[in-house]
């Protein structure tokens, strides 16, 4: 038998490979992830602080929703025009929308097991609260190469998006137990809901540090439209304020905003138009990021109305949201703001639809393009001027009674309507102007997601409920706390009362 | 043993392995940016990076161990053979997704979370019931059972109080119900405000109110028993198969459910199946289905789900017949000298399904599937 003697060229070579292996082994135990991005990498130029505080401002979308990385599931935006939406939810709960496809939320049979998943989708938006802090915290301690200037400036941004969106929770939920403290964001322990005074106060917060940090608006500025400016910032005070019925510091907040520079447009039909100087806050959208409001509330077989001397087509919609005839019937005879609410319309087959045969109004809302079956281009209004001056109105009469100047601020908007000012003697009490302001804003901030909260803060939203048939209890001006949230807590975070 | 008569081989066998699986979530270690967050500022749709991805570092391998006892069995010359095998298979750190608290940054992170296990045992039987030479008959049955369990849970994930902690991993939790309300007679004590229509949610522990409390295992998804039947026989140059195959103990929703949003809505006519005619409504008071209401109570069902719709989904399928004549070599004539074998045959698959299930196949989970077909193939085979 032969014997198998190696030669000393193989000797090498086997030694030769055995040390590289054991040399190049543990390098492919440490794997480098080149095509994501880790702490280290981001957050080290001010394209990246861009891109950090976009990932905030995703939330306030028209267009549909997003898959939230962070745990896989989708949720829809706060403003499109969904019927899961913060703008649907406050609408479809009252007086002013009616639709047939949330049944639950339009009979107020919604529980804590209701919300879950996508039904969830404005509970979650306190993840993005979280990514808020953790923007802020990592922007501060950057040694990117960025001004200091800009570096405040997004710094800013990130805090009233953080506080927009703990004031949208606010809304629905009541004060929630959000993560302002970067040291705790990766903590598993689960933190109390926070007392009304803390909350607030931490939104207040918020607000008035960034506000130095911010250009004034950004109406001039096409390629920053979208972002949010000082304007917001005095916006969302002079909501939270009025939310807390703080009188003064309302009213001390909307002459700030009053001091602006803002106008109200000549004409209602004008409030959308692009960037117009009504505007203190729209959300953009074009062909990549649509607004869908029209292929939600226009009728299926819509092809065009008549809106003052102009005709305004549109695609055909999914016929998801009307306004009901009771409301509309709260518009004044010469109202110029019915222009932007259709009660007929002319169908695809050439026939003139009225009244009868519609089961409500169509809140057009905005003239202009009404796009098509891929959705439109006009930006949806958030913040108008308007509603800083019925702000103030409201503000200054549970202050000081129906003064003359309250009075004045109201006419300004219904003299833009085209309706009769209203004169002193008209209003003997605070109550009497008080109701009256309720109504004329439902009239003039109709569809912008703002009825909700006012007929809470008037005490109405339970009583016409009631009106309507709805088995409306007192405790339905909150919605619940998710229950899987309650159910992951284990008894630490307290649900609403009476759910 | 060699002396028990009829026993022609009985071989005892046992194993044990452990396998490591890390491939399910690598990179998982480390905390993440990812971009996925667009959002439109001027005419530039940019696109916002989160953080998406915590770091673990203590991740580990899942570890699979798998312990088997087999019999290999056979009697009578073989003319009954077979095996029978237990296992027990138990799966330890499980590489899953951990929830984070909802208010975190991000709301889940890679983690090893318990344990769960699979036990069953598989019997494989092989029968020659008739061996003569013109007529032969044999049988195959293969039969299995298995059930998979938890052993240990998540520690961090509270269950929910009508989760058991060491349940099978595919029950179903949800409400019972009782019928509908078809009339103010029907509506129970503890429903006060149902509409009539609402199905009749049963109160488990009668205390009036329906919580969670009330939520019971109403079933579970994966068969339990798995049946499978072979049957050959020959009878002079016939031969003949029939294979039937079984899944036994499992539960599924009818996926011919109508929706009754269909008849609900005033302007956007929808499809939906014929037994939209059972929805009950004042026009059709005898429906079975409930009616268009809303149920008051449906939200506060923590899970979401109910009884209704659910059925069993235990199936028998006959899945082929096959009957073919070889030509016997004398009939092949000329050819025989390279034709070695020539069979004719039909076969026959899919014929049908023995169930009580109602929806459109228990095999199929998906509302709209591209359904099984019963084919017949006819043919011949030549052995050349």
């Amino acid at each position: 038998m032969k014997r198998f003697r190696p030669s000393t060229a193989w000797l090498v070579a086997w030694i030769g490979m055995t040390g590289a292996l054991l040399v190049g082994c543990s390098d492919m135990l440490e794997p480098e992830v080149y095509s994501e991005l880790t702490p280290e990498t981001f957050f080290s130029s001010e394209a990246d602080f861009n891109s950090a505080v976009v990932a905030l401002y995703n939330a306030f979308s028209t267009d549909w929703g997003t898959t939230d990385l962070g745990d896989g599931q989708w949720y829809a935006a706060l403003y499109n025009h969904d019927r899961k939406t913060y703008w649907a939810r406050s609408e479809i709960t009252t007086d002013e929308y009616a639709t047939d496809w949330d049944q639950t939320f339009t009979t107020f049979s919604w529980g804590p097991a209701t919300f879950s998943g996508e039904e969830a989708s404005n509970y979650m938006k306190i993840r993005y609260v979280a990514r808020a802090t953790d923007v802020i915290d990592k922007i501060e301690k950057s040694t990117a190469p960025v001004p200091e200037h800009i570096k405040a400036r997004y710094i800013a941004e990130a805090k009233v998006l953080r506080a927009w969106l703990m004031y949208i929770l606010y809304d629905f939920f009541g004060p929630v137990n959000v993560k302002l403290d970067p040291a705790t964001l990766y903590s598993t322990e689960i933190t109390p809901r926070p007392s009304r005074e803390e909350y607030v106060a931490a939104i207040e917060r918020d607000l008035q540090e960034a506000i130095p940090n911010l250009p004034d608006k950004y109406n001039d500025d096409p390629a920053n439209w979208g972002r949010v400016s000082k304007g917001v910032a005095r916006m969302l005070l002079l909501r939270l304020y009025m939310h807390e019925k703080r009188w003064a510091e309302a009213e001390n907040v909307a002459r700030e905003l009053m001091n602006m520079g803002y106008t109200l447009m000549p004409e209602y039909t004008q409030i959308c138009e692009e960037r117009n100087p009504e505007l203190i806050y729209a959300v953009p959208a074009d062909a990549s990021s649509p607004n869908w409001y029209w292929m939600e509330i226009l009728p299926n077989d819509f092809a065009s109305a008549q809106v003052g001397d102009q005709t305004i087509s549109g695609p055909q919609g999914w016929a998801g949201f009307w306004m009901p005839w009771d409301f509309y019937d709260q518009y004044e005879a010469g109202d110029k703001r019915l222009y932007t609410i259709l009660d007929s319309y002319t169908n695809v087959r050439g026939q003139l639809i009225t009244r009868q045969r519609m089961r409500g109004a169509i809140p057009l809302k905005c003239i202009g393009d009404l796009g098509t079956s891929a959705g439109a281009e006009i930006d949806w209004p958030v913040f108008r001027y308007a509603e800083v001056l019925l702000s103030l109105a409201e503000a200054i009469n549970e202050q000081r009674g129906p003064t003359a100047e309250a009075l004045q601020y109201v006419n300004m908007v219904r003299e833009r309507a085209g309706v009769a000012p209203w004169t002193p003697d008209q209003f003997t009490s605070k109550e009497q102007l008080r109701d009256s302001l309720l109504v004329e804003r439902g009239r003039e901030l109709y569809s912008e997601g703002v009825r909700r909260q006012d007929l809470i803060r008037h005490g109405k939203f339970i009583e016409y409920a009631q009106r309507r048939g709805i088995n409306a209890q007192p405790h339905h001006v909150l919605f619940p706390i998710p229950q899987f949230v309650i159910d992951q807590s284990g008894g630490v975070i307290e649900q609403n009362p009476g759910y | 043993m060699q002396n028990v008569s009829g026993l022609s081989q009985l071989k005892l066998r046992v194993s044990y392995g452990e396998a490591g699986n890390e491939s399910v979530l690598s990179g998982n270690t480390l905390q993440l940016y990812s971009a996925g967050y667009p959002f439109l500022i001027g005419s530039t749709e940019y696109n916002g990076v989160a953080v998406s991805q915590v770091a673990n570092p203590n991740l580990k391998w899942e570890t699979v161990q798998a312990f088997n006892v087999g019999l290999d069995f056979a009697f009578w010359q073989y003319r009954v053979r077979g095996s029978l095998d237990f296992f027990v298979k138990t799966a330890r750190d499980l590489l899953d997704f951990n929830p984070l608290p909802v208010n975190n940054p991000v709301g889940r992170v890679a983690d090893n979370v318990g344990s769960t296990r699979s036990r069953g045992f598989e019997l494989a039987l092989h029968t020659d019931n008739l061996t003569g030479s013109r007529f032969r008959w044999n049988t195959d049955l293969t039969l299995s059972y298995y059930k998979s369990y938890w052993v240990e849970r998540n520690p961090q994930v509270p269950l929910p109080p009508y989760v058991g902690e060491h349940d099978p991993l595919d029950v179903i939790y949800g409400w019972e119900t009782a019928g509908i309300i078809r009339s103010e007679a029907d509506r129970p004590d503890h429903m006060p405000d149902a509409n009539l229509g609402n199905l009749i949610f049963v109160d488990q522990n009668g205390d009036g109110v329906l919580d969670a409390q009330d939520v019971v295992i109403l079933g579970n998804t994966t068969p339990r028993w798995q049946l499978g039947l072979n049957n050959t026989i020959s009878i002079g140059n016939f031969d003949l198969n029939v294979f039937v195959y079984g899944y036994l103990g499992f539960k599924r929703y009818n996926n011919f459910a109508p929706n009754a949003d269909a008849i609900s809505q005033l302007t956007t006519p929808m499809n939906t199946t014929i037994y939209a005619r059972e929805i009950w409504s004042t026009d059709r008071p005898d429906g079975t289905r409930p009616g268009v209401a809303a149920n008051p109570y449906a939200t506060n069902n923590p899970t979401g789900n109910t009884d209704f719709d659910l059925h069993d989904a235990s199936f028998l399928r006959l899945k082929s017949i096959t009957l073919g004549y070889t030509i016997p070599r004398r009939w092949l004539g000329g050819v025989a000298s390279t034709v070695q074998r020539a069979r004719l045959f039909v076969d026959l698959q899919n014929l049908g399904v023995l169930t009580d299930y109602p929806g459109f196949d228990p095999e199929y989970t998906e509302p709209n599937p591209y359904p099984k077909y019963t084919t017949v193939t006819v043919g011949v085979e030549l052995g050349f």
